[in-house]
């Protein structure tokens, strides 16, 4: 600055003009590129918040199908199965029955209270289904126990867990949302894996609560999970991921590094979930 | 808002002096205020800037900066005033540099902070936007100051006008937005 400081010559004003003009160029173009870049960076974030808000809205179709589906089922099941068998009973008990002889009265109360036994049991079926009673009683450990002993009764593949570190359980409406997750899960691994095995562990890890699951079919990256999870298919992964997002879980699908099984990991936050 | 208003009435007060004084009775009157002006203004400017700025480490370098440059004009200040001199060169031009960096530094801190929606409706946007077109366009001019003839600052002093004009209206225009803003929330 001091060897600018030059007595009066003529250079003088071409150092001044130029220099004037060119700070006063660069401030404003300071200014100019950043208004600009601001501008670009305001319509990114707008773009990602479009495609969260899409996210979102095909998160919750997902969810509301699958309420849907659910219904069906359960209406398909009651009007299907417990509508005909309780028409069956009604007409074993109708109003011939008084004149039946006794044998025949006798053989057909029986028959009737057979066929309500069955839609007893239909019914209650449907409501395990719904709830799987060994949740409700005995918490998610032996829900999931009892998912793999029967998936392992079938003979086709070898499933087992393991949970470390579960001496209390959770809220029996998250212990729920994990055991559908689980159920989900399991469910693609049998359609699409072709897996000889599946396993699950569970333990805590400072205040995080994680559930691994691992097995060695196809399975899934965390790339395709997105993909799928953007594209309109894969209802039942879009129901994972809004399962996951009422307990603010996360969940990643990897290949192990010895590239011989697939590995999903389910972490939580202990705060959320207890 | 008010280290600004304070500013304003300073920069009004230090023109009218300028205006009005005598140069043969008081001949060093020049210097002085023009002097404290520049002290002034960058105390101004830079406790404006600690102000509103959030980041920690920032604050640290303003401030340190900052007290290292008041000594420095202070002690240049002293050291001149039995000097012929009208214009505190060394000063000014440090004084518009440092401000021209601490404008950068705040616009560039102002894009990587994710609250702020559109960076000119912000008062303190207009505020740094005159700061810096101010400093950026009076640099040259400060530095040659001091070696000015009578005629040549006649002459040159007009682009100080100028961009001095510009940077009271973007103050102005941050004044008003501010007291919109403030409207805007007591409704």
């Amino acid at each position: 600055m001091f060897l600018l400081q030059v007595n009066n010559s003529p250079g003088i004003t071409s150092v001044l003009f130029f220099g004037t003009i060119g700070m006063l160029t660069l401030a404003v173009g300071l200014i100019v590129f950043i208004i600009f870049h601001q501008r670009k960076v305001i319509r990114y974030q707008g773009t990602l918040q479009r495609m969260e808000q899409d996210q979102q809205r095909m998160l919750l179709n997902a969810s509301i199908r699958l309420q849907e589906e659910e219904r069906q089922r359960l209406a398909a099941d009651l009007h299907d199965d417990a509508g005909p068998l309780l028409a069956t009973a009604r007409l074993y008990l109708n109003e011939n029955l008084v004149n039946m002889d006794k044998v025949s009265q006798l053989q057909s109360i029986y028959n009737a209270k057979q066929i309500i036994d069955d839609t007893i049991q239909l019914i209650r079926n449907i409501s395990h289904s719904l709830m799987p009673p060994t949740l409700k009683n005995f918490g998610l450990e032996s829900a999931v126990n009892d998912l793999f002993q029967k998936i392992s009764g079938s003979g086709s593949l070898n499933a087992s867990c393991r949970f470390h570190d579960y001496k209390e359980r959770l809220k029996t409406e998250d212990e729920l949302i994990l055991f559908r997750v689980l159920q989900e899960l399991v469910n693609n691994i049998l359609k699409h894996s072709n897996a000889s095995f599946i396993h699950v562990t569970q333990n805590i890890n400072g205040d995080r609560f994680f559930l691994r699951l691992h097995h060695d079919g196809r399975g899934l990256t965390q790339s395709d999970f997105e993909k799928l999870n953007k594209s309109p298919v894969g209802l039942g992964l879009k129901n994972i991921q809004s399962r996951l997002k009422l307990l603010s879980g996360n969940i990643y699908f990897e290949k192990d590094v010895s590239q011989t099984y697939y590995k999903v990991t389910i972490e939580l936050s202990k705060e959320e979930i207890s | 808002m008010q280290v600004l208003f304070i500013y304003v009435l300073v920069s009004l007060s230090c023109d009218i002096i300028l205006k009005t004084h005598k140069s043969k009775e008081f001949p060093n009157l020049t210097y002085t205020v023009l002097s404290f002006f520049t002290i002034l203004e960058y105390t101004f400017f830079s406790l404006f800037l600690f102000l509103i700025i959030r980041n920690k480490y920032l604050k640290r370098i303003i401030a340190f900066i900052s007290i290292l440059f008041l000594a420095f004009s202070l002690v240049y200040y002293f050291l001149n005033i039995g000097n012929p001199k009208k214009f505190d060169s060394p000063s000014a031009s440090i004084e518009s540099i440092l401000i021209i960096g601490f404008c950068i530094l705040f616009l560039f801190d102002q894009l990587n902070t994710p609250e702020i929606v559109i960076i000119y409706e912000s008062h303190r946007f207009w505020v740094i936007t005159g700061f810096l077109i101010y400093m950026a366009g009076g640099l040259f001019l400060f530095i040659y100051a001091d070696d000015f003839t009578k005629e040549q600052k006649n002459y040159y002093w007009t682009i100080n006008s100028f961009i001095n004009l510009v940077k009271d209206i973007f103050i102005g225009v941050a004044i008003i937005m501010k007291k919109n803003n403030i409207n805007q929330i007591n409704m």
